[in-house]
């Protein structure tokens, strides 16, 4: 697993920080042409520093966020594991941000002094043209964009390809940096929070996005057996369900929710009692935490401890499903359930309250979720080996 | 086995079944929308979303079956509107081109209006995004799902224009930047043309050894980014297709349409091979092969 985030980089400093209810949410400063102060999980490097940070020398100067989040991300994967390309090898990447902090950059300035070529970096697919260039990959790649849902869906997309036999081994996650444009497209909504977000709170009003990236190697029994990899955790359960309800919004009822979290527990072959943890979603937008709970209950004659750690990552948008993935590993690796920060208040209409306090005991089976717009609803469920 | 049962597509072509070349610049003969999308539905819909949404319901999207969207570059026009909109950081900023830019707006709109609940993806892979896009749906049904609709869309701007021009490319090239949505429906019952393999590559040197092994009786080559690399020759026939729809990253999507319609004989002039195989350039990073045949 790799995992860059505000919180830091690698397992470790995200395990720490997790326990230690440490947030990277903070005032951001890095992105420009905002018109007030926002909260937000930022990473306070910029590009060479993420790079530098990462040891990745030697590559053009004018790459996106996105994509240095990425590579670094990856690289803190490829630290702890074989991984080789060619026949059977692929990357599964997610995005929805791609290159607009370049392209915004140059999009606010004068028209009249533009660079064009801080364009090329804009495509959400040029993330991948640069991992396979850095690395010198030759491999099946595709980039998965459901907004807030993707890298769940290359988490999904992936299993789908092993289990196919065609693949044996396959890099899935995702990235996204801050953005004004993301910024201020969900202030524009009217769901971002002035003040810190407030998970699964009576008092939410909006989420705080976030920037980061993180990557798991998934790989099938037999070819774990030939790399020589230690597996963590085994991916058994994964659904992607439309809720065809509204082009943002969530359905009251959170049809789309409860298809994509029961179609994952029968995937897994698991009973919704089997879950210890499950990773919310929990953006922290009225809707979304409404919808999630009206959903959990539906699946869950008795809900197990849930929380989101948006509280502290942010929204990560298409990074999210693999920074919880990460998160849902190291809960069942480590025997415990993270706290959700910023909690008093349980929903009025649910009476559902997460975990707030770090929790120590077994967990075998994490259901995590991912919801996007355009009806995007997935889940994913990992279980210890 | 997967077979294709129904295309669809809006570009160029001025008919929906006999394909001709076409001289460029040319704008796309858009349908009339209103006959299946509801004006309430259509208020909001940039041109992108339209198109994909029109294709997808002309090819026979249904409620039960995954859709599977290819974009290389989404919703262009509403990303620009956004992006226009917030010069000058002023406080208040309307959301709409917000939520329309999403890359996954069109697949989104489609289980929309189908009030479809199945699997709904976008992949977002430059010019091979519809090869990706058809690979997973491909692997669908070879999991057991009977049918599903996979297609590509990609729309134009005239900044996508003005930074090709600025950065070098020449007008002739410019004159072919198209844009499109073109639909299949594939299943795993039985009709008269059977979709045997898709691949991508990201070697030219294995795309075109794999390209060749198939012995395909017609060959449609063409580009899905800036032609700045020739495009390699094969034996036996060959048609471009960038000349029957133009250079957008989704046009891979329009190449498969062209390949079931001559493979039914829907079009008939185009010869009357009994497989035909897509190859598809996006500069000299990425490769799609497609192979279909008479069943």
């Amino acid at each position: 697993m790799g995992i860059v985030s505000s919180m830091g980089r690698g397992v470790d400093q995200h395990s720490n920080a997790l326990a230690n209810r440490q947030s990277g949410i903070k005032d951001v400063k890095r992105v420009g042409g905002l018109p007030h102060a926002y909260w937000g999980g930022e990473l306070d490097q910029s590009v060479a520093e993420i790079l530098a940070t990462a040891g990745i020398n030697n590559l053009p100067p004018n790459l996106s966020r996105s994509t240095a989040l990425a590579l670094s991300a990856i690289q803190d994967l490829m630290s702890s594991v074989n991984f080789s390309d060619g026949k059977g090898s692929g990357l599964i990447n997610a995005t929805s941000v791609g290159g607009m902090d370049t392209t915004e950059q140059e999009y606010l300035t004068d028209r009249d002094g533009w660079d064009y070529s801080s364009f090329l970096q804009h495509n959400l697919g040029q993330i991948n043209d640069q991992i396979l260039n850095y690395y010198d990959w030759n491999l099946y790649n595709t980039t998965l964009s459901t907004a807030c849902s993707s890298a769940a869906n290359a988490l999904m997309l992936g299993a789908r390809m092993i289990r196919s036999g065609k693949y044996d081994r396959i890099i899935v996650g995702g990235t996204d940096a801050l953005s004004n444009f993301t910024m201020r497209g969900f202030e524009s909504l009217m769901i971002y929070d002035r003040e810190l977000c407030r998970p699964f709170d009576d008092t939410r009003t909006g989420l705080n996005l976030g920037e980061g990236a993180a990557y798991v190697l998934l790989e099938s029994e037999e070819s774990a057996a030939k790399s020589g990899n230690t597996p963590l955790a085994q991916l058994t359960g994964w659904a992607n369900a439309n809720d065809a309800f509204h082009a943002t919004a969530s359905s009251p009822d959170g049809k789309g929710a409860v298809l994509s979290m029961s179609q994952a527990l029968a995937c897994a072959g698991l009973k919704a009692s089997d879950i210890d943890y499950i990773n919310a979603h929990g953006t922290a937008t009225p809707n979304n935490d409404l919808s999630e709970s009206v959903a959990i209950q539906q699946v869950f004659d008795e809900v197990p401890p849930f929380s989101s750690t948006k509280g502290f990552t942010g929204h990560t948008l298409a990074a999210a499903g693999a920074i919880e993935a990460v998160f849902s590993v190291m809960s069942i690796r480590q025997g415990k359930i993270w706290p959700n920060l910023n909690f008093t208040t349980p929903l009025n209409e649910t009476g559902l309250s997460p975990q707030t306090e770090l929790m120590d005991c077994e967990v075998k089976n994490v259901l995590s979720n991912s919801f996007g717009f355009g009806g995007n609803n997935s889940t994913v469920i990992f279980s210890a080996l | 086995m997967v077979f294709i049962h129904a295309t669809s597509a809006i570009s160029v072509q001025a008919e929906q079944n006999q394909l001709q070349p076409v001289t460029f610049p040319c704008a796309i003969n858009a349908p009339n929308y209103r006959d299946c999308i509801s004006p309430a539905n259509m208020r909001r819909m940039g041109n992108a979303v339209k198109m994909g949404v029109w294709s997808a319901l002309e090819a026979g999207a249904s409620t039960d079956e995954p859709i599977i969207v290819g974009s290389g570059m989404g919703c262009l026009k509403d990303s620009e509107k956004f992006l226009e909109s917030l010069r000058g950081a002023p406080d208040i900023v309307s959301p709409t081109p917000f939520i329309q830019s999403t890359h996954n707006t069109a697949s989104g709109q489609i289980a929309l209006n189908l009030s479809n609940h199945q699997y709904n993806i976008t992949h977002v892979q430059n010019g091979i995004s519809f090869e990706v896009a058809l690979m997973d749906g491909m692997l669908w049904i070879n999991s057991g799902q009977s049918a599903v609709l996979v297609g590509g869309v990609d729309e134009k701007t005239p900044l996508l224009s003005e930074i090709g021009a600025a950065l070098g490319l020449s007008q002739e090239q410019l004159d072919f930047f198209s844009e499109g949505a073109a639909f299949a429906k594939i299943s795993k019952e039985v009709s008269e043309c059977e979709l045997v393999e898709c691949e991508v590559f990201a070697n030219r040197e294995d795309a075109i050894a794999f390209a060749e092994g198939l012995n395909a009786h017609m060959m449609l080559v063409g580009n899905s980014g800036p032609m700045a690399h020739e495009l390699p020759s094969f034996k036996g026939e060959t048609l471009n297709f960038n000349d029957f729809c133009g250079l957008h990253m989704s046009n891979s999507a329009f190449a498969l349409h062209m390949a079931f319609l001559i493979l039914t004989q829907k079009t008939t002039k185009l010869g009357q091979p009994d497989s035909v195989c897509i190859f598809n350039q996006y500069l000299d990073r990425s490769f799609g092969v497609t192979y279909c045949r008479k069943h």
